[in-house]
C-alpha cells in the first residue's frame, strides 16, 4: 500500500462527474475547433495585413493548446487525480518543449559566430533518386499557354511569390539550411538546387 | 545442496524459467544473455587492439608480427578499412545497447528493487517478462545485420553514413544492415522503457508503511532517475531510428540535404537521446556504489539527501546538454557555447556524489573485500573520466581534442571504469544473495585488481595518443603523426587490453567455482540493514517468509549494534 | 494467477498488490508513462515540422493547401465526438452500467473506423496526384505549377505522411484495444469495482485525439 494514499484502507472509489460537463467540454472542443478553421480560412487578410500568417499560427496554436488542456483536465481526470499526473505530465512536456527549442535554436543561430562558406558538389556526388518535378510544371505551362489558370485550390495561393532564383545549374548546394541561415530572414531568395543537372 | 525452497530450484524445468513472471528469475536470464553479449562485445575490443597494434602488418609485408610470421600468413588475421570499420561498429552497439544499459538496471535493478521495498514483486511481472523477450527480440534483429557483413557507420548512425549504405543481396532479397540494426535498436528501446515504466510505478506505489522518500535505500533514487531517463529519452530514439528507416526507404528528404535535410538535425535528435543515455549507463552506477559504500564501511551514508536529489538533478541536467557532442559539427557555434556552459553544471552533482561516499568512507569501518576494492576502483576510475569529461565539456578544448582518442579514453572511464566496475562490484556485492553462495575473496579481489590495473594501463595511454593527436576510428596510423608515440602507446594500450582479459577469465573462474563449489551464504554476509538481506540467500519465490517490516532506515549503523544486525537466517514461517 | 490471495473479496487484485487501490493506482502510472512515451515519439515529428517550417515557411504555406482542410476538419470532429464516447463509457462502467458501456465503447470504435475511411479517402488522393514521401514525390502537372516556385515540397509531404500515418496506426491500435474491451465488458468482465483496463484504453484513446489537436491546425491550416 503507498503512503502516498490515504485512504488505501478503504475500498476502492471511483470518482464520477456529473454529465453536462462531458457535454460541456465537447461543445467547448468543437466551438474552439470552429474558431481555429474560421481565423485560418476567412480572409483575415484585411485586418492583420502582413502579420497574417504569424496571428494565424499563434492563434491557432494558443487555441489548439486549450483543447489540449480541456481533454487533459476533464476527459483524462486530470483535474480531480492525483497531482503526481500532474506534475510527471509538466515534466513529459517540459522535455518536449527542449527538445524542439534547442533544435530550433541551433537551426537559426549558425552562422552567427563564424560565417558560412558554401560548399558545392559535383554532379556525382548527388545521391537523390528523385524525379525532376518541376518538369510537370513546364507540361502544365505548355498546356495552358502560360495563362494562370486557376487550379480549384491554386485560388488560395498567396500573392506575390518572389521569382526564386535558381543558382548554379550544374552544381549542387550541399547543406541547404547553412546557405538561408547565411541569408538571414528570406530562406526562398536563394534556391536550393534539388533537380538533376542537366 | 539444501532441499530448502528457493526462486532457484522451485518450480523446476526450463519452461518454467522461459515462462516465469518472477522478477529474481528475470533478473537472472538478463544476466545469462548480457553477459554473453558483454563477452561478444569484449572478442569485437580485442580485434581493435590487436589491429591498433599491429596497425601496418597489412601494407608494410616486412613488420614481423608475431614472431616472424610472413605477410602470407598474416592474411586474414588483420583487417581492411572497411572491416575495421564494422569491428568498431559492432563493439560499440553491442556494448551500448546490449550490455551497459541493461546491464545494471535490468539484473540488479530487477534482482533487488522490489526486495529493497519489502514487495513481492514489480508492479508489472508480465511487462518485467516482455520486456526480457523484447530484449532477446532486438538483439536478434540486431545480429541479423551480421548476415549481410555488418555495419559501418558507428554505433551512432550518423546520416550521411547511414543513409548512403548500400544494401546487400542476401539469398535473392535486398537487405540493409543498416535498417536491420538500427530497427534492433529500436525495439531494445521498448525493453527499456518497458523496465522504466516497471521501476518508476514500483517504487511510487509499492513502498511499504513507513518506507517514505527519504528513507528509501539510495540504490532506489539512482533506478528512479535512471528509469526517468529510459521513459523520456528512450522515444525520442524510437521516433530518430524510425525517422532514419524512412529516410532510407523512402527519400524523405528530413535528413539529406540533396533533398532539402539537415543531416546535423539527425545529431540533435539521436543525442537528445543518446547524450541521456550516458547517464542511463552511469546512474545505475552510482546506485550500486551508494549501497556498497555504506555496508562495507558499515557506517549511516553521508548526505543522504544530497546523494538522492543528485541523481535526479543530473537525469534533468543530463537532459540539456546534448550538443557538447556536436561541437564540430556544423551545429551553431552561439548553441555550442551554451550547451558548453550548461555542460559544467552535470560536474556539481556528480561531485557531491564522490565526495559524499568518500566522507561516508572517512573514519568508517572498512572491510577490505572484493566490493571494497571495486568500489575504490570506481573512485579512481570515476574522477578521472569525470573530470576528462568537464575538459571535453570545454567548448574550445573538445574543438582541439574532438573525435581523437581522448574522448574515446574519456567515455571507456566513464561508461566501463566506472559504469561496468560498479556493475561487477554489485554482481560481487550481491552474489551471495543472488545465487546463495560464497565466493572466494581473495580471487575477488585478485580478479579487481588485475581488471583495474589492465583497464588503466589500456586507457591511460589513451588519453596521451589522443593529446598527441590520434584520431579515433582510423585502423592505420603508419605514415602519419608522431608514429613512434602513436606505435608505443597504441602498444602499451593492447597488452593493457590483453591484462583486462585476464582479469575477466579470472573473474568467471571464481564464479563458476561459487556456482558449483562454493560455501552456502549466510543471510547476512556483510551485515548489511538494507531488507534484501532480512531474507534468505536466495530468496525464496515470494522475496520474504513472512511480510518484512520497516523498523530502522537503510543506513543506521550508528544506532544498531552489529550483533543486533541479523546473521541468522530469517524466521521461517 | 494460482496464488492470488483474496485481501478485500475483491478477486481482480494480484498477489503482489496489497489491495484494489493500490493496482489500481499502479495501473494507471503505468499507463501515464507509456502515454508520456507516445507524446515524445511524436514530439520527434513535431520537431521536424518546427524546424523544417521555420526553414521554408513559404513552401509550407503553399503545400498544405495540398491538403483538404474540410476532410481534416470532418475528421477533428469524428474524433472530438469519440473522445467524449470514450469518457461516457467510462463514466458508464463507474456506474455499473455495463450495457451502456459496451455500446458506448463499439461507438467509439465505429467513429475511430470512420476517421481512417476519410484518412484513406486523402491518402488515395495523394498518392493518385503524386503527392508522394522524398524521392516518390513527382505531383501531377497542376500541382507541380503550383508548387514550382517553392523549395523541396517534398519534405512537407514527408512530414505529412510520416505524422498522419504514425497517428493513423496508434488509431487502429486504439480500435483493437477498445474492440476488445468491449467484447470483455460484454462478457461482464468488468465492474464498478475494476475497470482499469477500459480506463486505461480511454487515456490513451485520449493521447490520440490529442495528437490530433495540434496535428490538425498544424498540418491542415497554418501549414
Amino acid at each position: 500500500m503507498s503512503t502516498e494514499d490515504k485512504h488505501s484502507k478503504d475500498p476502492f472509489h471511483p470518482h464520477v462527474m456529473p454529465l453536462w460537463v462531458y457535454f460541456g467540454v465537447y461543445f467547448a472542443l468543437l466551438v474552439l475547433t470552429a474558431v481555429t478553421v474560421g481565423v485560418t480560412k476567412l480572409p483575415t487578410h484585411a485586418i492583420f495585413g502582413e502579420m497574417t500568417h504569424t496571428v494565424d499560427v499563434i492563434i491557432a496554436m494558443a487555441v489548439a493548446t486549450v483543447k489540449a488542456t480541456l481533454v487533459l483536465l476533464i476527459f483524462m481526470h486530470l483535474l480531480f487525480d492525483n497531482k503526481l499526473y500532474s506534475l510527471l505530465f509538466s515534466g513529459c512536456m517540459f522535455f518536449v518543449v527542449l527538445f524542439i527549442t534547442f533544435s530550433m535554436l541551433d537551426t537559426h543561430s549558425r552562422g552567427f559566430v563564424d560565417e558560412i562558406r558554401e560548399y558545392t558538389i559535383s554532379a556525382e556526388g548527388k545521391r537523390t533518386g528523385m524525379k525532376d518535378w518541376r518538369k510537370n510544371a513546364e507540361a502544365y505551362e505548355a498546356e495552358h499557354g502560360g495563362e494562370k489558370k486557376a487550379h480549384a485550390e491554386a485560388e488560395m495561393i498567396v500573392e506575390g511569390t518572389e521569382e526564386s532564383s535558381v543558382t548554379g545549374k550544374d552544381a549542387e548546394k550541399i547543406l541547404a539550411d547553412e546557405v538561408k541561415s547565411e541569408e538571414g530572414e528570406k530562406p526562398s531568395d536563394k534556391t536550393q538546387e534539388t533537380k538533376p543537372a542537366k | 545442496m539444501s532441499t530448502e525452497k528457493n526462486y532457484l530450484n522451485h518450480p523446476k524445468g526450463l519452461l518454467s524459467w522461459l515462462i516465469t513472471v518472477d522478477h529474481k528469475r528475470i533478473a537472472i536470464l538478463y544476466t545469462i544473455v548480457v553477459l554473453f553479449f558483454f563477452f561478444v562485445g569484449g572478442v569485437y575490443a580485442s580485434l581493435i587492439r590487436l589491429e591498433l597494434a599491429f596497425p601496418n602488418t597489412m601494407i608494410d609485408g616486412g613488420t614481423p608480427a608475431l614472431g616472424g610470421a610472413t605477410v602470407a600468413e598474416t592474411e586474414g588475421m588483420y583487417f581492411d578499412d572497411k572491416t575495421y570499420n564494422k569491428i568498431f561498429t559492432m563493439h560499440g552497439i553491442v556494448m551500448v545497447f546490449l550490455v551497459i544499459i541493461p546491464a545494471t538496471p535490468a539484473i540488479l535493478g530487477n534482482f533487488l528493487l522490489p526486495i529493497l521495498l519489502g514487495a513481492k514483486d514489480v508492479a508489472f511481472p508480465r511487462l518485467n517478462l516482455a520486456s526480457w523477450y523484447v530484449y532477446m527480440l532486438g538483439a536478434g534483429v540486431a545480429l541479423t545485420s551480421l548476415i549481410a557483413g555488418g555495419v559501418d557507420t558507428g554505433w551512432t548512425f550518423y546520416t550521411p553514413f547511414s543513409t548512403l549504405s548500400k544494401s546487400v543481396e542476401v539469398a535473392g532479397i535486398q537487405f540493409s544492415p543498416v535498417i536491420a540494426i538500427t530497427l534492433g535498436a529500436f525495439i531494445l528501446g521498448f525493453s527499456s522503457i518497458f523496465t522504466g515504466i516497471n521501476f518508476i510505478v514500483t517504487i511510487h506505489k509499492m513502498r511499504p508503511p513507513g518506507m517514505t522518500w527519504f528513507k528509501l535505500p539510495l540504490f532506489l533514487w539512482g533506478m528512479y532517475a535512471t528509469s526517468l531517463i529510459q521513459v523520456l529519452a528512450t522515444p525520442v530514439l524510437g521516433v530518430t531510428l524510425g525517422l532514419l528507416i524512412l529516410e532510407k526507404v523512402t527519400g524523405a528528404g528530413i535528413f539529406d540535404p540533396a533533398l532539402g535535410g539537415d543531416p546535423i538535425l539527425f545529431q540533435h535528435f539521436f543525442w537528445f537521446y543518446s547524450h541521456p543515455a550516458v547517464y542511463i549507463m552511469i546512474l545505475p552506477a552510482f546506485a550500486v556504489i551508494s549501497e556498497m559504500v555504506a555496508v562495507h564501511s558499515h557506517r549511516n551514508i553521508f548526505g543522504y539527501k544530497l546523494i538522492g536529489f543528485s541523481s535526479v538533478a543530473i537525469a534533468l541536467l543530463g537532459s540539456l546538454v546534448w550538443g557538447h557532442h556536436m561541437f564540430v559539427s556544423g551545429q551553431s557555434e552561439w548553441l555550442g557555447a551554451i550547451f558548453s556552459f550548461l555542460t559544467f553544471f552535470i560536474g556539481i552533482p556528480s561531485g557531491i556524489k564522490v565526495f559524499n561516499w568518500l566522507a561516508t568512507m572517512y573514519k568508517g569501518e572498512i572491510k577490505l573485500n572484493t566490493s571494497m576494492f571495486y568500489v575504490i576502483a570506481f573512485l579512481i576510475n570515476f574522477a578521472i573520466g569525470g573530470l576528462t569529461g568537464i575538459f571535453l565539456g570545454t567548448l574550445v578544448i573538445d574543438i582541439n581534442l574532438h573525435d581523437t582518442y581522448f574522448v574515446v579514453a574519456h567515455f571507456h572511464y566513464v561508461m566501463m571504469g566506472s559504469g561496468l566496475f560498479a556493475f561487477f562490484g554489485g554482481m560481487h556485492h550481491w552474489w551471495p544473495k543472488i545465487f546463495g553462495k560464497m565466493y572466494n575473496e581473495i580471487v575477488g579481489i585478485l580478479g579487481c585488481l588485475v581488471i583495474f590495473v589492465g583497464f588503466n594501463i589500456t586507457f591511460l595511454s589513451q588519453f596521451y595518443l589522443g593529446l598527441q593527436g590520434m584520431p579515433r576510428r582510423y585502423h592505420d596510423y603508419s605514415g602519419f603523426g608522431p608514429e613512434e608515440i602513436f606505435s608505443r602507446f597504441h602498444g602499451f594500450s593492447s597488452v593493457g587490453t590483453l591484462i583486462m582479459a585476464i582479469g575477466f577469465v579470472i573473474i568467471a573462474l571464481n564464479w563458476l567455482h561459487s556456482l558449483f563449489a562454493g560455501k552456502k551464504a549466510p543471510s547476512n554476509p556483510w551485515g548489511g540493514l538494507t531488507l534484501e538481506w532480512a531474507t534468505t540467500s536466495p530468496p525464496p519465490t515470494h522475496n520474504f517468509h513472512k511480510d518484512p517490516e520497516y523498523i530502522h532506515g537503510p543506513y543506521d549503523y550508528d544506532k544498531i549494534l552489529p550483533e543486533n544486525i541479523a546473521q541468522k537466517p530469517a524466521d521461517k514461517e | 494467477m494460482s496464488n492470488t490471495i483474496d485481501h478485500e473479496g475483491n478477486p481482480y487484485v494480484a498477489h503482489h498488490f496489497v489491495d484494489m487501490d493500490q493496482q489500481h493506482e499502479s495501473a494507471k502510472l503505468g499507463v501515464w508513462l507509456f502515454l508520456f512515451t507516445e507524446i515524445l515519439l511524436f514530439s520527434g515529428l513535431f520537431c521536424a515540422y518546427a524546424v523544417f517550417h521555420s526553414l521554408y515557411p513559404e513552401m509550407f504555406l503553399e503545400a498544405n493547401k495540398l491538403l483538404s482542410w474540410k476532410m481534416g476538419a470532418f475528421n477533428t470532429f469524428i474524433l472530438i465526438t469519440s473522445s467524449m464516447t470514450m469518457a461516457l463509457a467510462i463514466r458508464e462502467i463507474q456506474l455499473d452500467r455495463k450495457k451502456n458501456c459496451v455500446w458506448l465503447l463499439v461507438l467509439t470504435v465505429i467513429l475511430a473506423g470512420g476517421f481512417l475511411v476519410v484518412k484513406y479517402f486523402e491518402y488515395t488522393s495523394k498518392i493518385s496526384h503524386g503527392l508522394l514521401p522524398g524521392k516518390f514525390f513527382n505531383p501531377a502537372p497542376e500541382y507541380a505549377e503550383l508548387l514550382k516556385d517553392t523549395e523541396n515540397p517534398q519534405v512537407f509531404m514527408s512530414i505529412y505522411f510520416f505524422s498522419t500515418g504514425l497517428h493513423g496506426i496508434h488509431v487502429v491500435l486504439g480500435m483493437v484495444w477498445l474492440g476488445w474491451m468491449a467484447i470483455r465488458t460484454a462478457n461482464d468482465a468488468f465492474s464498478s469495482k475494476y475497470y482499469a483496463p477500459i480506463e486505461m484504453g480511454g487515456l490513451y484513446w485520449h493521447v490520440v485525439d490529442l495528437i490530433w489537436i495540434f496535428l490538425f491546425p498544424l498540418l491542415y491550416l497554418i501549414g
